[in-house]
């Protein structure tokens, strides 16, 4: 009889611990699922379209979301591109954003996942805080050295990335935290975990969304 | 068909991103499905125009109906009220009947059209011409079927005809 009971827990127990994670996150701790890599500039884009689709391209909404061109531009030597033809830094951390904008991007991004998975938890996507990003270094394990780019300085997120690992936390760009001119995490020139900070958008600085599930 | 677009599931949102292949228009959808119909609708589309297959009903000697595939590949049906017999032959090359005055060059112009699923009206040559955007010698070339390998891309009903060298 005990046998059976502690069968069906262990079921019952696989069943609560395989909660499909919200899109693009792995398990952090509890109710919290920490995005895989860092916010990528395909994902950016397919923010502008989905934005330009609903307000226009006119709108305020629209035209206040481009990243800074400048700051974009210093770090993949060429100008941002709307596009998703012929654009070779799909897969490389967005910059170029500030905190609003990134607040905003989690705030969307939270409707539309919300509006996708209707029947599923509802998830709040947020900046992490910085416990949740150290909670989160310790689980980056994995080598990803093919994904490098030597003239970017940069890895590449790799397409359709399958697995709980997390990429990037300590190189590519820092990231920000929930606290406005806080950022968290390595970056191509300082490889160290330590806090750093901003005041406007930087060419390393990126962000990352913790995905809340209520 | 060409596809003329792509689609990429964001892994951020679940949500379905389209693009035209020529970075003209893009868009997002919760689904798939509702991905590719909106680029359906709104990417320009290029075909490779062939002669398409034909499946026909003969009831003692005289065409009943047929079908044929668009460029879809998807059997649309048609009766003889559609497309008549002579142009139906015209177009599968085959023998008028001696007593059939055959059909007139915008008539061959309207079906071929038709069966590619691409005919935008007109009745006479000048207005299937202007419909279509075509030239004299599009229009001549393709009354004379000499079409295999041609390209045509139809962006807001503006139709571009590239036939091959």
């Amino acid at each position: 009889m005990i046998n059976l009971i502690s069968t069906w827990l262990i079921v019952v127990m696989f069943f609560l611990g395989s909660v499909k994670p919200p899109p693009g996150t792995v398990f952090l701790s509890d109710n919290l699922y920490i995005d895989q890599a860092e916010i990528s500039n395909f994902e950016w884009i397919e923010y502008l379209i989905w934005l330009k689709q609903e307000f226009g391209e006119n709108s305020n909404d629209f035209k206040n979301s481009i990243p800074d061109n400048e700051i974009w531009k210093n770090l993949y030597k060429t100008d941002f591109s709307f596009s998703l033809v012929n654009n070779n830094y799909l897969n490389y951390p967005v910059v170029g954003v500030s905190y609003d904008q990134a607040n905003n991007y989690c705030t969307w991004r939270s409707k539309l996942v919300n509006e996708k998975f209707k029947n599923d938890k509802k998830v709040n996507y947020r900046l992490p805080t910085k416990n949740e990003f150290e909670k989160a270094i310790k689980l980056e394990q994995l080598n990803i050295s093919k994904y490098y780019n030597e003239n970017l300085n940069l890895f590449k997120s790799p397409e359709k990335t399958k697995g709980n690992f997390l990429l990037f936390l300590s190189n590519n760009v820092s990231e920000m935290t929930i606290v406005k001119g806080e950022a968290f995490g390595g970056n191509f020139n300082d490889k160290s975990n330590s806090l750093k900070f901003y005041k406007s958008p930087e060419k390393w600085l990126g962000f990352r969304c913790i995905a809340e599930i209520e | 068909m060409i596809k003329d677009y792509t689609l990429s599931k964001s892994d951020t949102t679940g949500w379905w991103v389209w693009t035209c292949s020529d970075g003209s228009k893009t868009g997002s959808a919760t689904t798939k499905k509702q991905a590719k119909k909106d680029a359906k609708a709104n990417c320009p589309v290029a075909f490779v125009l062939d002669p398409p297959d034909f499946n026909a009903v003969y009831t003692d000697g005289s065409l009943m109906d047929f079908t044929v595939k668009n460029l879809d590949l998807v059997p649309v049906q048609y009766t003889t009220s559609d497309i008549s017999e002579d142009e139906f032959d015209f177009f599968f090359g085959l023998v008028c009947d001696e007593d059939s005055d055959c059909t007139t060059r915008a008539q061959k112009a309207i079906t071929i059209l038709k069966f590619w699923g691409i005919y935008n009206g007109g009745t006479t040559e000048p207005e299937i011409k202007t419909n279509h955007d075509m030239s004299d010698t599009d229009f001549q070339r393709i009354i004379e079927k000499d079409y295999i390998g041609l390209h045509i891309h139809i962006d807001d009903d503006v139709y571009t005809w590239t036939f091959p060298e």
